[in-house]
């Protein structure tokens, strides 16, 4: 009876304290009319004083898009209703004249709305040593630590900035890992961007402290376009981390974000992501549809790209950060925990191409499943022809906490090259009696214990967070779950 | 559900599909008014869903493209060398009581033999099953007819020429394999639709052997759709050998029920043709069934070989256990997808998958997809795949013991594929197994020999 006392507790507190991050913030945006057409992009593009080449193809990505308007994927295992492209709003920025050059000269209010997140920037600039380039809707506001990256020669900046400032980088990597005609989110993203962060790390640069930025998502209506580019020439360094929480809403949101990175020749790029956006309420109704493409092409020789995701949040996941092992000797890693409860549905895995010889790559996904949720794991790994003596190893483990929910791993393998070796391992299953009786004979409640399981069972990925991550991505794990036993 | 824009279909004018009317007078059951309305229906459901592209999901590896360009027609009885012994072709070998050959896809009544007639066992042609027993037959033939997205399945029920129908009594023992040889040898581009029934009843246990065919380099199209139904208690082995004629279409389906504690063993060898899908749905769905699907499929040149299973855990405590091995030469492509989904109310259900393939050439190639859907939290289930060639060490190793290299490469693939073959209790249709796969290593040898 305790048991069910105790999640009778934590439900009806989870419902009074609801979504802590659940609030709205009222500032007056500049918004462009509701629905998507070439003058929308045009506008988008004006408004951000691009260089013609940029409009051109966003236009050229629009164009494919209007084209493929009935070839929305379906083969992930999500559902959802349709989509009204038409009855949203592709552009809105925060009220600001000039890019504040300091914190004072951000709009007190949404300082505010930082302080109510619990990322007051003062104290993160002095405590962990993070630059913050904070994205409010879709234009930033605010980049600190900006000096001591000069100084190293890191450039970290807005996307609209680095078009400005850094026109011939960007032309010349963006959209050279994720083309606009990727698929259909992409290629949308490609026609509505509205901003995003730009890293380049020169040759031999270790970048002097762990990059980072918060996504917010306000202003009714918005969907949420982020562009991100981050360049790592020879044998260079950058950890990047990227965290966000959103403002709770009835209407469901789309994110189409894509993600774009390029490690040249020894250079290694490590991407950590926490997601907690909105995930809905306790039937479903709201939360955010993250439909997003994260793709890094490891273009030199033994370059390295490592994804590391926490993802607990959003109605609809659909994410397959990924890995193009170009260079010989390259490694990719993608290090996974996806937790669903209520109705969330999670479709997110990765793919690891190996195109060049002695590729490596390794794979841990951890998906938890409670409530009414549907988990599923999908990944591919391929073996090119000339990827000779390439290697896979790949893990994934669920695990079900309730009769109702749903747990499903696909993987799809495909060896083209006889000496590269391919290991695939999958097992589902449930927290056992045994595990939680001996936490609860220790005086755990039914809650302590299931997020102590938890956090063992994802040990293997919660490591491969950088430190600052690590502690709040812990506690998320227990948070998520609450309300899931008894 | 989403548009289904045209991308995801491919559209195939078969000469026989056009002459449906003409065809479906001369085949089995022609007159029963049931059978007709339902073959009609079946030949508006596949004009209506047409063949899958690879955007089809289930289909994303196997490219039915060439295939639906083929002019097929559909086999004139009569057809094929008469002289043609198919004794040995069989891989029930000596043992198998009752032989049942279909030749290009029609009821071979002279080259079949008719085991003692015993008690609680009815062996049947379909065409003289729907003659004396249409009230059997025609539960199970509706059952598997309205089903949307089976465009094969849809056409095979359309067309279906012949087949077997094997019936046995509850608590019935059948201790001799029943052999089925399904044989093609055809001039021009033919199609066959067998269609076959097997109905376990309560406690009763049957083994089949099936054996599919070519006789010469002909180029044909087999369509089999077999039913198997286990009853409570009941157990059920079956055994297939898929070697057809190196340019034909073998595209079959096998449908399985079991009821509480019935056992399906079932076990394939997919060797021949061009292009070959080998699709088996088991449905768990008595409490305790128990289910086990081993097989391996070899391949080389421009061969495609697809084997693509779906275990459903639809009652609680079942169990399923799948391991499929292959070895990949030349140009080939194999497939191999594998799906086990498990029901919200199937709880403790055990189920386990393998899939290992030897790739021996750079240009040969293996696709595999293993798919678990859960939907029931105590749950025990794994799945396991790897993709490797042969090992340096282990060939040095024998070869040090005086081993040529091309003997120590037939010992490691002999190694490899043992685990599979040595789990085969009958002892006939084990050695008809190494008898097939020591054909298929020195076929290698002496193409290597050559160099082609």
């Amino acid at each position: 009876m305790s048991a069910v006392n105790d999640t009778t507790d934590a439900v009806e507190a989870l419902n009074e304290t609801g979504y802590k991050y659940g609030f709205v913030t009222d500032i007056e945006a500049d918004t462009a009319p509701k629905g998507l057409n070439e003058d929308i992009v045009r506008f988008i593009s004006a408004k951000k004083g691009e260089p013609e080449w940029l409009l051109e193809w966003r236009l050229k990505a629009y164009r494919l898009w209007e084209r493929q308007q009935d070839e929305e994927p379906g083969w992930a295992k999500v559902s959802y209703p349709p989509i009204d492209y038409q009855d949203a709003y592709y552009y809105s920025a925060p009220k600001s004249v000039d890019r504040p050059k300091s914190l004072d000269e951000v709009d007190p209010e949404l300082l505010a709305t930082y302080e109510k997140l619990g990322i007051p920037l003062h104290e993160q600039e002095m405590l962990a040593g993070v630059a913050v380039d904070a994205v409010f809707d879709s234009v930033s506001v605010a980049t600190t630590f900006k000096e001591e990256l000069e100084k190293a020669g890191v450039l970290f900046c807005s996307i609209s900035e680095a078009v400005e400032k850094y026109p011939e980088l960007v032309r010349r990597y963006l959209g050279s890992v994720v083309p606009y005609s990727d698929n259909f989110y992409a290629t949308l993203n490609s026609a509505v961007f509205t901003d995003g962060s730009f890293v380049y790390v020169p040759e031999g640069v270790r970048c002097p402290m762990e990059l980072s930025t918060y996504f917010r998502i306000n202003a009714a209506n918005t969907g949420q376009f982020e562009r991100t580019l981050i360049i790592a020439d020879a044998g260079s360094y950058v950890s990047y981390l990227e965290g966000c929480t959103a403002p709770m809403r009835d209407e469901h949101q789309l994110h189409a974000a894509v993600v774009e990175l390029v490690a040249l020749d020894d250079a290694e790029i490590k991407y950590s992501t926490v997601q907690n956006w909105y995930p809905g309420d306790e039937e479903g109704r709201g939360g955010i549809y993250n439909f997003v493409t994260k793709r890094g092409a490891c273009r030199g020789i033994r370059s390295k790209i490592s994804w590391t995701q926490v993802e607990t949040g959003s109605a609809i996941t659909w994410k397959y950060p990924s890995c193009i092992l170009q260079g010989d000797h390259s490694v990719g890693e993608f290090y996974s925990i996806a937790i669903t409860n209520n109705r969330q549905q999670a479709d997110t895995g990765t793919k690891m191409l190996h195109v060049g010889r002695n590729t490596r790559s390794t794979i841990i996904s951890k998906g938890i499943s409670a409530g009414r949720a549907q988990s599923t794991y999908r990944g591919l790994v391929r073996m090119q022809g000339k990827a000779g003596n390439a290697r896979n190893f790949t893990q994934c483990d669920s695990l079900l906490i309730g009769d109702r929910c749903g747990a499903h791993t696909v993987p799809y393998i495909e060896v083209k090259n006889r000496s590269a070796k391919v290991e695939h391992e999958a097992t589902t299953s449930k927290i056992s009696d045994d595990q939680m009786m001996y936490c609860r004979q220790r005086g755990m409640s039914a809650e302590e214990a299931v997020a102590l399981i938890v956090n063992g069972f994802c040990k293997e990925v919660l490591q491969e967070l950088p430190m600052e991550f690590a502690v709040e991505a812990q506690k998320l794990v227990g948070l998520s779950l609450e309300g899931s036993v008894g | 559900m989403r548009v289904q824009d045209m991308s995801r279909r491919i559209t195939a004018e078969f000469p026989f599909v056009e002459r449906f009317d003409e065809v479906a007078a001369g085949l089995p059951g022609a007159g029963l008014h049931w059978l007709d309305a339902l073959r009609r229906d079946s030949l508006d459901a596949f004009n209506r869903v047409a063949l899958p592209s690879t955007r089809v999901e289930a289909w994303k590896y196997t490219n039915l493209k060439d295939f639906a360009k083929t002019p097929f027609d559909i086999a004139v009885s009569g057809e094929g060398d008469p002289s043609v012994d198919l004794d040995g072709a069989g891989a029930g070998g000596p043992d198998a009581e009752h032989r049942l050959v279909f030749l290009n896809g029609r009821f071979d009544a002279g080259r079949s033999r008719a085991g003692s007639v015993r008690e609680g066992l009815t062996v049947l042609s379909l065409g003289e099953a729907l003659r004396r027993q249409a009230q059997v037959v025609r539960p199970h033939i509706e059952r598997l007819s309205p089903l949307e997205d089976e465009a094969l399945l849809a056409l095979n029920t359309a067309f279906m020429m012949d087949g077997c129908v094997v019936v046995v009594d509850d608590g019935a023992t059948v201790d001799r394999p029943i052999e089925l040889i399904f044989a093609s040898d055809t001039r021009s581009p033919t199609s066959a639709h067998p269609r076959n029934l097997v109905v376990a009843g309560a406690g009763s246990r049957v083994a089949l052997t099936e054996t599919h065919v070519g006789i010469g380099p002909s180029e044909y199209w087999s369509n089999p759709v077999t039913e198997v139904v286990v009853a409570a208690g009941a157990s059920v082995v079956h055994r297939k050998v898929q070697r057809e004629s190196p340019r034909a279409y073998h595209l079959a389906n096998t449908r399985v029920t079991l009821a509480e504690r019935g056992t399906y063993r079932a076990f394939l060898m997919s060797v021949g043709a061009g292009l070959s899908r080998c699709e088996i749905e088991a449905r768990l769905e008595g409490e305790g069934a128990d289910c086990r699907l081993d097989g391996i499929y070899l391949a080389r040149d421009r061969q495609h070989t697809d084997i693509t299973t779906r275990i459903v855990h639809a009652e609680p405590g079942g169990s399923s256990r799948q391991l499929f091995k292959g070895v990949l030469d030349g140009r080939s492509h194999g497939v191999f997808q594998g799906q086990i989904s498990v029901s919200p109310d199937a709880q403790r259900p055990d189920g386990h998958q393998l899939n290992k393939t030897l790739l021996l050439s750079n240009e040969a190639e293996i696709d595999t997809k293993p798919d678990l859907e859960i939907y029931a939290d105590d749950v025990k289930s794994s799945h396991g795949a790897a993709a490797g060639q042969l090992d340096e060490l282990e060939s040095f190793y024998l070869r040090s013991r005086g081993l040529d290299a091309e003997e120590a490469r037939q010992v490691l693939i002999r190694a490899f594929i043992a685990e599979v073959v040595e789990a085969v209790e009958d002892e006939p249709f084990r050695n008809h197994l190494n008898a097939s796969i020591d054909g298929w290593l020195s076929h290698e040898a002496a193409a290597r020999e050559t160099g082609t």
